[in-house]
């Protein structure tokens, strides 16, 4: 019985640990090269 | 004397009737008149526009309107469920209408009075906002690098005022719509995680499917292109919540948010890609869509004597060159990680 006990906590620790994790997610990817420029000229290129 | 009505003085309705009152375009507007079922929605407008209504340039309307409308346009920049009503009460009139709804029901729902408009010859413009909107013409601006093209992906980062919001909350949760290889393909909001970089300072975002117009849209307006998707950015947190009613009331306005094209085809022998965006808080530039749209209708600009989205309805590069005077500024994304 305790060892069930024992199972179901670190099973919920877990869960809830994995939730957090998720709902919070990871530091941001920084990109990595390439970036935005406005369309120029007439033509708009 | 040129006349503008305006259904619904939220967010995008107040800014749209801003820009036709400053003037400073080719196309004058001499009067706009706002329609809404909030007085302190519309007293907060007639604020804004403190110098027009002081000249006598705007009228209000509060609920219950008259029956007919006397404009050279309208503007419906109403919630949802409300359009439909207001797109057929226009068309009746035969008066021109500038739509700047991104719901799929109701753009669907809107679409099946094409006929009717069409064989008034009324101009009704679909989907004149952000996304789709500015979207479109991204599109078809990006088109014009390619012989062929094969797919076009849209993306799209936060929401304008609370009636837009509840639009992208809802979307989250309903079925979205792919074009793909000549038919749709329905798959679950909130599924599809895609990790796209809009332009500064809105950065990489993971965006889903949801009930989005856009491909319909833009199905309708490139009809050779194999495949169409839509994507909005979302937190965990909104994939969570998406299925329960809105438990909080929203901001008055969202933050800057942005619109990402992808446009793969071909050019000769080769496979290309081109990105496009822009960012912007999206109520700002629906506001200088819709305001751009109604002034090229009243100059007779637009090109369909019906229904039809933006993108069919205006030529890309010029339309572009007049959103950038009201702040839109349109980007490419140059890099080996131009794709993500």
């Amino acid at each position: 019985m305790r060892m069930i006990r024992r199972a179901i906590a670190a099973l919920a620790a877990a869960a809830t640990m994995a939730a957090g994790l998720r709902m919070a997610g990871g530091a941001p990817v920084e990109r990595q090269s390439g970036g935005w420029r406005p369309l120029e000229g007439p033509d708009l290129t | 004397m040129s006349r503008v009505a305006i259904f619904g003085a939220g967010a995008v309705g107040i800014r749209v009737a801003r820009h036709l009152l400053a003037g400073g375009s080719a196309v004058h507007v001499d009067r706009v008149v706002l329609r809404d079922v909030d007085p302190e929605r519309l007293s907060g407008a007639l604020a804004v526009l403190d110098a027009a209504a002081s000249e006598g340039r705007v009228e209000v309307e509060l609920a219950p309107f008259p029956d007919r409308v006397d404009a050279d346009v309208i503007v419906v920049a109403t919630p949802r469920g409300t359009q439909l009503a207001a797109v057929r009460d226009a068309l009746s009139g035969g008066i021109p209408v500038v739509l700047s709804g991104d719901g799929l029901a109701e753009t669907v729902a809107v679409s099946r009075l094409a006929d009717e408009a069409g064989e008034r010859g009324v101009p009704v413009v679909l989907g004149a906002g952000f996304a789709p909107g500015l979207s479109g013409v991204l599109a078809a601006h990006a088109r014009s690098w390619f012989d062929h093209v094969d797919e076009i992906h849209i993306a799209k980062a936060g929401a304008g005022g609370p009636a837009c919001a509840l639009v992208h909350h809802r979307a989250l949760s309903r079925l979205s719509y792919d074009w793909r290889s000549g038919g749709w393909r329905r798959r679950p909001g909130g599924s599809g995680r895609e990790l796209c970089w809009f332009p500064e300072p809105v950065g990489p975002m993971d965006c889903y499917r949801a009930a989005l117009p856009d491909p319909v849209l833009l199905h309708h307006a490139f009809p050779e292109v194999e495949r169409i998707t839509a994507r909005m950015a979302a937190t965990r947190l909104d994939r969570l919540t998406a299925p329960l009613p809105m438990l909080s009331p929203t901001h008055v306005e969202g933050g800057v948010g942005a619109v990402r094209v992808e446009v793969r085809g071909r050019r000769g022998s080769t496979q290309d890609v081109r990105v496009l965006g822009v960012a912007e808080r999206p109520a700002v530039a629906a506001a200088a869509v819709a305001a751009t749209t109604v002034e090229w209708a009243l100059d007779g600009r637009l090109r369909v004597r019906g229904m039809a989205s933006l993108p069919e309805m205006v030529e890309p590069v010029a339309f572009l060159h007049t959103v950038a005077d009201r702040g839109l500024v349109a980007e490419i994304f140059e890099g080996e990680h131009a794709v993500v």
